[in-house]
């Protein structure tokens, strides 16, 4: 009634002023709201605290320290899909956390590290922005389990879920085989890598690798299978500047981190050679990677790692038996010059191969060269870096060609042959010589000698891209590791194998529970009922 | 103050007489433990995920959410203007927030005793000598009871523009999913500057983000806050306008 009587008082000039003032104050309600949550997002007045009893959602002080100095925003992509078997349970958990580890990021930076989520659960039907961040980071291929694409001015780095964001253990699923275990995370190391990978794509440096040309070496610009365009768009993508120096036309080695020769075919000259010795010698990098015929001589490839402690040999190239349709292996075909190493082929603890084993992924190298040991500068570390598998034989030329019949004699050796080899030995200090372009004071001369330049190659470079990118990054001295432990969540597991348990569970979850609601509801109703 | 708590507890008292409420709660909480055991079964047996996957890692809960809150609260205002009983609320001695808030706190209550089953769940399995953990569990209730806010103050907000309660409800409804399903809707655009805007209201981020994972961070609190506050507000302010209607 009093409404009633009160809203007669209105006419219409009270209601509309009425109403507007509503509306004004309406929008500046939502301009509040707004004002408070901008507000509330800047770092300065946030307070949080992480209730999780194994402080799974504090970021190391180091993580810390970096995010907030880092100079450059940094982008996060996340490629994540379906982890296969067996890993498809404990794949996801290693997502989910790794998932939370960036939104943490993301909020202790302030901003300045922009995570960005893609969905590929139908990789039929993409969304244009997944493919188009696709297509800017290079990421053709994307393994089962998914990836972390940082990225940060045109640099990246990708993080695979295996391998670089945890190591996993398959456990066993054969009870031949001992007791079933169920797959689990043997290590989440998500934190470590995000944190490598932010100071590598953000740092200021930029490594001049300089190529040498015109000595048959592979074109940086050639798009063919056997040109190395995508190698120098890797190496950009990765952050060096990518250069070429052709010595024959007088010019002196220019100032440079890195020396690549690939698959030179023709000896250097006499003052090439020299250049390239003295700038190893003086505590340069270089990559040397041999084609399949020997260029030899005392100028040639193959004397520049002799005279650093790899010598490669001058009878042929290392092939390997292949798997026939029929399960056998197979000799006599061409696919026999292709040598894939797996982890046992490759040294554990290294910089450059340790990553490939804990993911799994194998190097391929096409028509290699095989290294032996011989005399190294003084203090010098020579380490086999690849190795074949132990049914390989060096396949020699047929006579007064360059083509192989890939079909071994009955007496030929069958063994492991050292496919790439790394040395590392303190450099000669001389202070007339020229030191490499961005530090002086650089510790030691490193040299990565492949047997085949192939490897590097547009047709085997996207399956060797993790060999090739950590190969560089060791020639460069890029080792972001910094140690944050490996951490391991409390396994709080329901043993699914013994059906009492679940059965509890279910019994209070779904019957108890339930039954209790609907009990006091049909009480209530019949109190209810009584009363009226 | 007095008018407020008064208000919560006459709407309590009215929701665990009436019939609705335990249906809701039944229908609920059957759901919620048939999928914490399924959860369990799938995620093999991780009592902590299945609990995540309860308070809002699924989508089952967020369909619990858009739907739950609209139907406690679409009578709660409607209903009692088409029958006349909010005429006599409001020349009570209490205030029109007072009204609106206290039927606001009953529905975030009621939405909160819902969402503890979790710590039953919890309790069930710890008997079992897997004790879950707590604190994460805690944080995730928390989140779900501020989204119930939000979604309990966008229902009592259109409760109060209309005098149908199914017509609140469904509109309540329609809100909540513009809610939850905008940012989705926003990552088919290409434009940046639609998905980050979007991304501020994103509720199932903001739940995720830091309350599921076990993080209480004041940022995410204001965001809920400041939403239900706001949503609130407009309610008030619906009530306000049926004195000049």
């Amino acid at each position: 009634m009093a409404l009633a009587r009160r809203s007669a008082d209105y006419d219409w000039r009270s209601r509309l002023s009425i109403g507007a003032r509503v509306v004004v104050a309406v929008v500046l309600a939502l301009f509040a709201t707004l004002l408070v949550t901008w507000i509330a997002e800047r770092s300065e007045l946030r307070w949080r605290h992480d209730l999780t009893a194994a402080q799974e959602n504090t970021l190391n002080p180091a993580t810390v320290r970096v995010l907030r100095e880092m100079p450059r925003d940094i982008a996060v992509d996340v490629f994540f899909s379906a982890p296969e078997p067996p890993f498809h349970i404990v794949g996801r958990e290693v997502q989910d956390r790794m998932r939370r580890l960036l939104r943490l990021a993301a909020d202790q930076s302030g901003g300045r590290v922009a995570v960005e989520d893609h969905d590929l659960s139908d990789r039929t039907r993409l969304s244009p922005r997944t493919q188009a961040r696709r297509q800017e980071l290079g990421l053709a291929v994307i393994e089962p389990g998914g990836l972390v694409a940082v990225s940060s001015e045109g640099r990246r780095h990708v993080l695979r879920l295996r391998g670089d964001l945890a190591d996993l253990d398959p456990g066993n699923a054969d009870s031949r085989q001992g007791p079933v275990v169920p797959p689990r995370v043997a290590g989440f190391r998500g934190e470590e890598a995000l944190l490598g990978a932010i100071l590598k794509v953000s740092e200021g440096r930029t490594p001049i690798v300089v190529f040498t040309a015109g000595h048959g070496e592979l074109d940086l610009d050639g798009p063919g299978e056997r040109g190395a365009v995508l190698l120098a768009r890797e190496l950009k993508a990765q952050g060096f500047q990518v250069q070429s120096w052709n010595g024959a036309r007088g010019t002196a080695f220019p100032a440079a981190d890195i020396a690549v020769v690939l698959g030179a075919d023709q000896r250097f000259t006499d003052a090439e050679f020299a250049e390239l010795a003295t700038f190893v010698d003086r505590g340069g990098r270089a990559l040397v990677a041999l084609g399949p015929r020997v260029v030899g001589g005392e100028s040639s490839p193959e004397a520049l790692l002799a005279r650093f402690g790899a010598k490669s040999r001058d009878s042929g190239i290392v092939c390997m038996p292949m798997p026939s349709v029929s399960g056998g292996l197979q000799t006599g075909i061409p696919q026999c010059a292709y040598a894939v190493v797996g982890f046992e082929g490759m040294p554990a603890q290294n910089p450059i191969t340790d990553p490939l084993r804990t993911a799994d992924q194998r190097v391929m190298l096409f028509a290699s060269r095989a290294f032996d040991r011989v005399a190294a500068p003084r203090g010098a570390r020579v380490l086999d870096l690849l190795r074949s598998a132990p049914e390989s034989w060096l396949e020699a030329p047929i006579d007064g060609t360059d083509r192989y019949d890939y079909a071994p004699e009955n007496d030929t050796e069958r063994t492991r042959y050292s496919l790439a080899m790394q040395v590392a030995f303190p450099p000669v200090r001389n202070p007339d010589a020229t030191l490499p372009s961005s530090d002086p004071a650089r510790a030691e001369s490193r040299i990565l000698a492949i047997g085949s330049a192939d490897a590097l190659a547009n047709h085997l470079l996207v399956t060797n891209r993790d060999f090739v990118v950590n190969a560089f990054d060791w020639l460069a001295s890029r080792e972001y590791r910094v140690r944050v432990e490996s951490t391991n969540r409390e396994s709080r597991k329901l043993d699914l194998s013994d059906p009492v348990p679940v059965s509890r569970v279910h019994t209070v979850t779904v019957i108890l529970l339930p039954g209790l609601c609907l009990c006091l509801g049909l009480l209530t109703l019949w109190l209810r009922r009584r009363s009226t | 103050m007095r008018g407020w708590i008064a208000i919560t507890r006459r709407e309590l008292a009215g929701l665990f007489v009436g019939p609705l409420a335990w249906a809701l709660l039944f229908i609920a909480v059957l759901l919620q433990g048939w999928l914490f055991v399924l959860y369990l079964k799938t995620s093999g047996g991780d009592v902590d995920l299945a609990l995540r996957w309860t308070l809002g890692e699924s989508w089952v809960f967020w369909a619990l959410l858009i739907l739950v809150p609209p139907l406690l609260t679409m009578r709660m205002i409607s209903e009692e203007s088409r029958t006349g009983i909010l005429e006599f609320l409001l020349t009570a001695p209490v205030s029109d927030a007072a009204v609106v808030l206290g039927k606001f706190t009953a529905a975030v209550v009621f939405l909160g005793l819902l969402w503890s089953t979790a710590f039953l769940y919890g309790l069930a399995v710890s008997s079992l000598g897997i004790a879950p953990d707590w604190g994460a569990l805690a944080g995730g209730w928390l989140g779900a009871v501020l989204c119930s806010a939000l979604f309990s103050a966008i229902g009592l907000c259109a409760s109060a523009m209309t005098s149908t309660p199914i017509v609140a409800a469904f509109g309540a409804i329609v809100l909540n999913l513009v809610f939850v399903t905008a940012p989705l809707l926003a990552g088919l655009s290409d434009q940046t500057w639609v998905r980050a805007a979007v991304a501020r209201v994103d509720v199932i981020d903001h739940h995720k983000g830091s309350f599921l994972a076990g993080v209480l961070d004041t940022s995410y609190v204001a965001f809920f806050a400041a939403w239900t506050a706001f949503f609130v507000f407009v309610a008030v302010r619906a009530v306000e306008a049926r004195r000049w209607r």
